[in-house]
Formats: structure tokens, C-alpha cells, sequence
């Protein structure tokens, strides 16, 4: 039996022989007793598979489907509505502290700008408030004393 | 089916603006459709059952981007069949760590319907337990083909695989299904 035969087979089980092809196949099969035996097993074997196929899941599935849609939406609201209260209660928790620091850092940029002899006269102005170094290799190596 | 695409459709819109109803019943509409897909895939059971309901439930969250270019059954049997084949390769690694025999399924409780139901439900299960023993990617072809009832075209273009692929592994998995089925004599 060949693969183009058995192929030719399946497509007439199926219905997708062309209407030549369908006459073809039946004169093969008024003749050849090899080929007629195969079709007949394939044709057992195609009846059991469609006489096996399920056609539903256990009782009230379309219950539990719908059930678990529910509670999947409920919980995704439910987590969207906790990100929202967690962010708003550290807004406000923060929010009165939020002009204790502004002055916090004013003023240690303020102390640090009239302490900017430090790291030299020729700092700019950023690296004067935030007392940045310039990072060289020769700064690396200066002790800090 | 133009009538129920029609439906299908006023469903959808219905469900989009959060009718649970319309929601159940596009559940009930297609649920022989998608049972014979994940059953024919995994077997009945919890597992079946679990990938069952995923199906629906990831059908509901894209629910906004569906736009009915496939028919809703082929949309659903698309998604239908890559949890199948992923919850295969879930069991295939598990089988892997733990090497037993607790994920083999129940024996069936007998029948009180009389000696033919019987007879069916060992014939579903011997016809089950050939399909489990079929390599997922054959498997998957048999059971979209030959359950299924599409077309090679449709198969290949839901398995994204060519349509040569979807016949060779056809003919590969309808010979292994003959010999096993043979071998349990479920015909001559």
C-alpha cells in the first residue's frame, strides 16, 4: 500500500475527492481486493473514532465556566482596587513630609555652597550644592584626612 | 451556518457588554465542540475538563479583540487544541519527574445500563487509550480530522503546519490507530 493510495483513502473517507478522483478510486476499489480490504478497516477504524467522540464535559460545565469567569473578574477587581488604596495611602502618608524636605535639602545645598572652597573655587555650581568631587585617578588616590 | 454565525455574533456583542447569559449560552453552544477536541486529546477527565473550561475562560478575556474573521467554533477549537497539546507536554514532563502510575485513569465504574452500554464504553475507552498512545502532533491531526470533521486545509491552517504535513501525519496516525485498535480486537 502506498502513501499516495492511503492518502487518496483518507480523502474519500473525508469527502475530498473531486468527482474524477471519487470515480478513480472506486474502480481501483471494484478491482483491487488488497485495497478494498484496507478501506474497510480504515473505515471500522474512522466509525470507531467518530462513535468515541465526546460531545460534552462533566454535568454544569457551562456553570463552572461561568462561575470561574466571575470570580477570575472579581478577584482582578478586587487587586486593582488594593494597588489603588496602597498608592494612596502612601501619598498620604508622604505628602505633609514633602515641604519638610524641600527644606531639609535647601538648606544643606545652601550650607554646602558657602563650605564650596573645599573642592576648589573652579567647582561648578552643581557640584558645589551636592559636594561632588571631580572623579579623577589622582582623586582616587588622595587620602581622605 | 449563517444563522448561527448571526446569533453567534449578537451573543458576542452581548457578552462584550457583560451579559452573563448570553455568555452561558455561547458556553452551551460549543461545548460538544470543544469537549470533542480536548477530550479526544487528553481523555476524559479532570485534566479534560480544567483545559475545558481555560478554553472558554481565555475566550472570554479576548473577548474585545475577537472580530469574527474565523467562525467562532474554529477560534475556539484554535485555542481549544494548543491547551491540549500543552497540557500534553505538561504530562510528559511530569511522567518525566515522577516516574508512576497515579495520572493513569480510573477503571470505569461498571454499567447499570444494560451489556450494550457496556460494550460502548469499553469500546470508547480501548479507542481512547489507542488515541493516548498516538504522538501529540498525530493525534492532534486525527482528532481535528477524523472527530472533528475539518477539512486538510482547515487542519493544517489551525495546527499552522502544511497541508502535506496534515496527510502524511494522517496516514501515520490512522495505521498506528488500525494496529492498536486491531491488537484490541475491535475488529477484524
Amino acid at each position: 500500500m502506498t502513501d499516495s493510495y492511503r492518502n487518496e483513502m483518507l480523502k474519500a473517507l473525508t469527502g475530498e475527492l473531486s468527482a474524477s478522483e471519487r470515480e478513480a478510486f472506486e474502480r481501483a476499489l471494484a478491482t483491487d481486493d488488497a485495497l478494498r480490504a484496507e478501506w474497510e478497516r480504515l473505515q471500522e477504524v474512522s466509525g470507531l473514532l467518530q462513535e468515541s467522540r465526546a460531545d460534552s464535559f462533566r454535568p454544569f460545565f457551562a456553570t463552572r465556566v461561568a462561575q470561574r469567569i466571575k470570580s477570575e473578574r472579581e478577584a482582578s477587581t478586587l487587586s486593582s482596587a488594593e494597588t489603588e488604596s496602597l498608592t494612596d495611602a502612601l501619598v498620604w502618608l508622604f505628602r505633609p513630609l514633602a515641604p519638610v524636605a524641600i527644606a531639609v535639602v535647601a538648606f544643606l545645598a545652601l550650607s554646602n555652597w558657602n563650605e564650596r572652597e573645599l573642592i576648589g573655587d573652579d567647582a561648578s555650581f552643581l557640584a558645589a550644592i551636592f559636594v561632588a568631587a571631580p572623579a579623577t585617578p589622582e582623586a582616587a588616590y588622595v587620602l581622605d584626612m | 451556518m449563517p444563522e448561527q454565525v448571526g446569533t453567534d455574533r449578537a451573543l458576542i456583542d452581548q457578552a462584550r457588554a457583560g451579559d452573563e447569559q448570553a455568555l452561558r449560552a455561547l458556553i452551551e453552544r460549543y461545548e460538544p465542540q470543544v469537549a470533542a477536541t480536548v477530550v479526544g486529546m487528553l481523555g476524559p477527565g479532570d485534566e479534560a475538563d480544567d483545559v475545558g473550561q481555560e478554553t472558554f475562560v481565555r475566550f472570554y478575556q479576548s473577548l474585545d479583540k475577537f472580530r469574527g474573521d474565523a467562525a467562532l467554533g474554529t477560534y475556539l477549537t484554535r485555542i481549544a487544541i494548543n491547551l491540549s497539546l500543552n497540557a500534553l507536554e505538561r504530562r510528559k514532563r511530569q511522567r518525566w519527574r515522577f516516574w508512576s502510575r497515579d495520572d493513569e485513569q480510573a477503571p470505569p465504574e461498571p454499567s447499570i445500563d444494560g451489556r450494550d452500554e457496556q460494550a460502548a464504553s469499553e469500546r470508547e475507552q480501548a479507542v481512547q487509550a489507542a488515541l493516548d498512545q498516538l504522538k501529540p502532533a498525530f493525534r492532534a491531526v486525527v482528532v481535528l480530522r477524523m472527530i472533528e470533521g475539518y477539512s486538510t486545509k482547515e487542519t493544517a491552517a489551525l495546527l499552522e503546519i502544511a497541508e502535506g504535513t496534515v496527510l502524511s501525519r494522517l496516514a501515520r496516525g490512522m495505521k498506528q490507530l488500525e494496529t492498536l485498535l486491531k491488537d484490541e480486537d475491535l475488529y477484524d
